[in-house]
């Protein structure tokens, strides 16, 4: 079972490795970036559990990076069973029957009954976007300040609607009766497709001015009845999620769709420029949803005797203290502080910075020499918080078993904490504890055990170490780890594992070199 | 040691006019640099993308700078989509040969002709506008030149005529 | 190269300081007649028996509080470049006062040659430079845009010095500020266009047109012999020669030429003419033909009128006042 898993790791680490190289960037990265504004839609199958994904779908909030537009039509129904996911060419067929852009603009430009309408929310999101550069613009112009509001009409070219599908939904009952739910889900994203042409279009024949006559007045009424704008798909994302009903296991799959479809649309991804260095600073923060940790890419600019400009991908970075930028800007925004985990160069002033999502999570597979035990491992660790100084706090995950032994049902869980410093962005040095379990029983008799028996057959183990890594190429590193394992286990509380065991598994110093892929 | 003093003089020598002979090549050649107009200035000044080009992104950035004071002056700045475009302060050609002692020193490094140009860059010019090319940094950045008054001052120096002279 | 370079640098400086005492072109801001209309500033006129409609400067600077600023913006700039704008208000105000005179005066004269409005205006005002300014503010929706045309036109020949058209930011931002950029936005190159047209101004002179019309009491025609010092010469043809001598560099275009017309346009005349005291002034096309028509009155003894239209336009009649 393990050695398939361990297999199974390599081949994923390969694929991985494939994919990378595959993606490589063509287009130029820019450091244009603006907000985008959603509308979540729960895609309805007529069944029980519409209601409680409706909830949980209108009870999510996206978080501060992006503006919600309140459209009216929240829910749409396409009659299939659950049990499958509604295809592109169902949704399409909704989305076109549907008069979402109306919608969107009705919401945006606060269209009421009488058909009238106003820019305040166009224009406090044009200010909201602004950057400093755009406020130093505009000081720098004769029409002044007042023309940043006139920015949140390119950003009408940023509204979108996630519609947001929810299939196989099932339940599952554990021995103590406590049931959690499951459900996969899948977003599709489709954009609001104008472009300037089409605004002026928009406002020339639809919008209604206070002067205009009855007749002008119904003349635009019917017009914006008939608009025609079409909304454009741009992609989708599929997540999972489980909770302890319909409604929790739904809402935990929001925010990972929400990343996948970041992923997938680049005018998601949070780009900027760096604005200092020493350390990495950049003008980004709580507005465009930063965390500790978050991952971003460099990328600088070369150009060549033609004029052919390329931008060409260095070293990541992550978010280390996040800035409080949620006002408005008056040029002169606190920056974020990041540190750079890879990469030869350093990063330097000016060099635009991209969103470049990652869970965080590494895994690795070492061989393992003295110790507990001798054989090999894997485990993955979950970087928790990242300080400017490149200090880094994990948690550490050890979940392997003993594959050098013969007809052994041999598990070892551990759980552990670390706190790793940068000697340079390329090794890291790292003190940890973990917190172990070793389960250890002949072959074929480890099926439904209880709590009870499972802690008869386990010894406890506990590990001080210390794991040194360098990078080799971002995200694979080689580590080495040295540590001592104390086996703390008795005969009266472990009596099967100590009777056992038989001094297969026992403490002492330990050596560990494998390589760690960080996801 | 005499020939080792003669050595040195003539060394000196050639180098200083190996720089002087570098600046002035410099100023005849001068064209090779974009500007673009941003949006209508303040009162009296020019909003302005200028490209600059120098071995370090520093120097670029100077280089940007005279460019655009340089383009107020000889080549004029092109207009925009809601912005006309500016004619040069001096149209006749042949007031750089004329004045070309006046020039090198207005542009010289550190010159005059800083107290005409505003860098409002946001810190340092960042993302697209700040390109590697060969031998250096090519960088784009902001600018405001303050147009009327580079245009008195070059009336007050004889430089350029005024609106009002002959009359 | 260099030597014909100084010499020109030397004549130009020997002709700026001959001028040195000369009077600075005034330059004053017109409504344009499309403007008008479109904003309902018109005005019935009567006009030879007619009824035309024309432009009512007077109530469109009353009534539009956007003309105003624009006025104020360019005259702002000019007055920087030493160039105060005329105020067409108080322009308007004295040729009120002044017509209110003249009806009393009526009859005198009993010209068939009425002058329109704007013509009066231009004779009157004696700007030189009239800024032609026509905009307009477009709705897209919420934002506003500006759109202008200003000509700055030279008074005496109806030539468009300088054209400049355009488009404000279409924004949301207060009027002023818009209307603002545009002045801004074709500021220089205003000021270059005027610079150009003076530069020109000062090498070949100013440039008008003259009409000489028969009257049917002239005792000939123009095409006809007449004797001047005992010589027999063409009427047209010594008045061109006349032309010949008295206008920059010899520069003028015959337009027409027949028994009852002469028309010469493109007139070169000096900016400036010595007085009888020997000192420069300004000259228009009134002044300029005067000797003129001192002479034909002299030569040929017949009665001779000259009738303004314009700074830059003359009718001279041969044969009646």
């Amino acid at each position: 079972m393990f050695k398939r898993f361990a297999s199974f790791t390599f081949a994923a680490l390969l694929i991985s490795v494939q994919l990378a190289g595959q993606a490589k960037i063509k287009d130029v990265v820019t450091s244009n970036y603006n907000r985008n504004s959603v509308s979540f839609i729960t895609i309805q199958r007529g069944d029980s559990y519409d209601s409680y994904t409706t909830k949980a779908v209108e009870s999510f909030n996206p978080g501060a990076k992006f503006d919600i537009n309140d459209i009216r039509t929240r829910t749409f129904r396409i009659r299939k069973a659950r049990k499958d996911a509604v295809t592109n060419s169902e949704v399409q067929e909704a989305v076109e029957a549907t008069p979402y852009a109306r919608e969107i603009l009705s919401s945006v430009f606060n269209r009421d009954s009488r058909g009238m309408m106003d820019d305040k929310t166009v224009r406090y999101r044009g200010n909201y976007d602004a950057k400093d550069q755009d406020v130093i613009n505009a000081r720098a112009s004769r029409v002044g300040e007042d023309a940043l509001g006139d920015m949140g009409y390119a950003l009408l070219k940023g509204c979108y609607i996630i519609l947001t599908d929810f299939y196989n939904i099932d339940s599952r009952t554990d021995k103590e009766g406590k049931v959690t739910w499951s459900t996969n889900a899948r977003a599709y994203a489709y954009r609001l497709g104008v472009d300037d042409a089409a605004i002026n279009d928009f406002f020339e024949q639809c919008w209604i001015y206070e002067d205009d006559d009855t007749a002008t007045r119904d003349a635009k009424l019917r017009a914006f009845q008939n608009l025609a704008i079409p909304m454009d798909y741009v992609a989708y994302a599929t997540s999972s999620g489980s909770g302890k009903d319909v409604q929790t296991a739904a809402h935990s799959c929001l925010s990972g769709l929400v990343t996948g479809l970041e992923n997938a649309i680049p005018a998601w991804e949070v780009a900027v420029g760096i604005s200092a260095v020493k350390p990495l600073r950049a003008k980004i923060g709580t507005k465009e949803g930063l965390t500790n940790g978050a991952r971003y890419r460099s990328y600088s600019y070369t150009e060549d005797a033609n004029g052919n400009l390329k931008s060409v991908p260095r070293g990541f970075l992550r978010a280390t203290e996040i800035a409080s930028n949620t006002g408005m800007s008056i040029g002169e925004t606190e920056p974020s502080e990041f540190y750079q985990i890879s990469g030869l160069a350093n990063i330097e002033e000016g060099w635009t910075i991209k969103q470049s999502n990652d869970v965080g999570v590494g895994l690795m597979l070492s061989g393992a020499f003295g110790g507990l035990f001798s054989s090999f491992h894997i485990s993955a660790d979950y970087l928790m918080k990242v300080k400017t100084n490149g200090q880094m706090s994990y948690i550490l995950l050890d979940a392997t078993g003993d594959f050098s032994q013969n007809n052994v049902s041999s598990l070892y869980l551990a759980l552990g904490y670390g706190y790793a410093f940068h000697l340079s962005r390329l090794i890291e040095f790292m003190p940890y504890a973990m917190i172990g379990d070793d389960y250890m029983s002949p072959s074929g008799s480890g099926s439904s055990i209880t709590f009870s028996e499972f802690f008869k057959r386990s010894g406890f183990v506990i590990e001080p170490g210390l794991r040194l890594a360098v990078n080799v190429a971002y995200p694979l590193q080689a580590f080495g780890k040295v540590y001592y394992d104390f086996l703390l286990a008795n005969s009266a509380l472990n009596s099967s594992y100590v009777y056992y065991n038989n001094y297969r598994h026992h403490g002492g110093l330990g050596f560990q070199a494998g390589l760690k892929w960080t996801f | 040691m005499i020939a080792l003093t003669v050595l040195m003089t003539v060394s000196a020598v050639s180098v200083s006019a190996q720089t002087g002979k570098d600046r002035r090549k410099s100023f005849k050649s001068w064209d090779n640099y974009e500007i673009t107009t941003e949006k209508v200035g303040v009162d009296g000044t020019k909003f302005v993308k200028v490209w600059g080009f120098g071995k370090t992104a520093d120097q670029a950035v100077m280089n940007a700078k005279e460019n655009a004071v340089h383009a107020c002056i000889f080549r004029g700045l092109p207009g925009s989509a809601t912005a006309m475009s500016t004619p040069p302060i001096c149209p006749n050609p042949d007031v750089l040969a004329a004045n070309e002692d006046y020039f090198q020193n207005f542009f010289a490094a550190g010159g005059p002709y800083l107290a005409y140009v505003n860098m409002t860059t946001d810190g340092v010019p960042s993302g697209t506008d700040k390109r590697k090319v060969k031998g250096g940094y090519k960088v784009g950045i902001y600018v405001q030149v303050m147009y009327d008054n580079l245009k008195r001052k070059l009336e007050a120096d004889g430089i350029a005529r005024k609106l009002s002279s002959g009359f | 190269m260099k030597k014909a370079l100084a010499i020109a640098a030397l004549l130009l400086a020997v002709q700026v300081l001959g001028w040195s005492q000369a009077k600075k072109p005034t330059i004053m801001v017109v409504p344009a007649d499309a403007f008008c209309e479109r904003n309902g500033y018109v005005q019935q006129v009567e006009a030879m028996g007619s009824v035309t409609s024309s432009p009512d400067y007077s109530r469109a600077m009353k009534d539009n509080a956007d003309i105003r600023t624009l006025v104020s913006a360019m005259a702002d700039f000019m007055a920087k470049n030493d160039f105060p704008i005329q105020s067409l208000e108080q322009e308007l105000k004295r040729i009120q006062t002044e017509s209110a005179e003249m009806a009393m005066m009526t009859g005198k004269t009993g010209s068939e040659f009425s002058e329109t409005p704007l013509e009066r205006l231009r004779r009157t005002a004696k700007a030189d430079i009239i800024l032609d300014l026509d905009y307009e503010i477009h709705r897209v929706g919420p934002r506003r845009q500006v759109s202008f045309n200003l000509q700055a036109i030279d008074a005496y020949s109806s030539k468009i010095i300088s054209g400049n058209t355009g488009v404000s930011s279409d924004s949301n931002a207060p009027l002023t500020s818009l209307l603002e950029e545009c002045v801004l936005s074709f500021k220089d190159n205003f000021l270059s266009g005027l610079q150009h047209y003076f530069d020109d101004l000062f090498a070949n002179g100013r440039e008008i047109s003259i009409t000489i019309l028969r009257y049917d009491s002239c005792p000939f025609e123009f095409d006809e012999e007449v004797s001047i010092g005992g010589e027999s010469v063409d009427f047209d043809e010594w008045i061109e020669e006349w032309f010949q001598d008295n206008t920059v560099s010899g520069r003028f275009t015959t337009a027409t030429s027949s028994a009852n017309m002469l028309r010469f346009n493109q007139v070169r005349i000096p900016l400036y003419a010595q007085n009888r005291k020997g000192r420069d002034v300004a000259i228009d096309a009134d002044d300029y033909v005067k000797p003129l028509v001192k002479l034909i009155r002299k030569q040929l003894n017949v009665p001779v009128g000259a009738t303004p239209r314009g700074l830059g336009d003359v009718w001279i009649t041969v044969g009646d006042k």
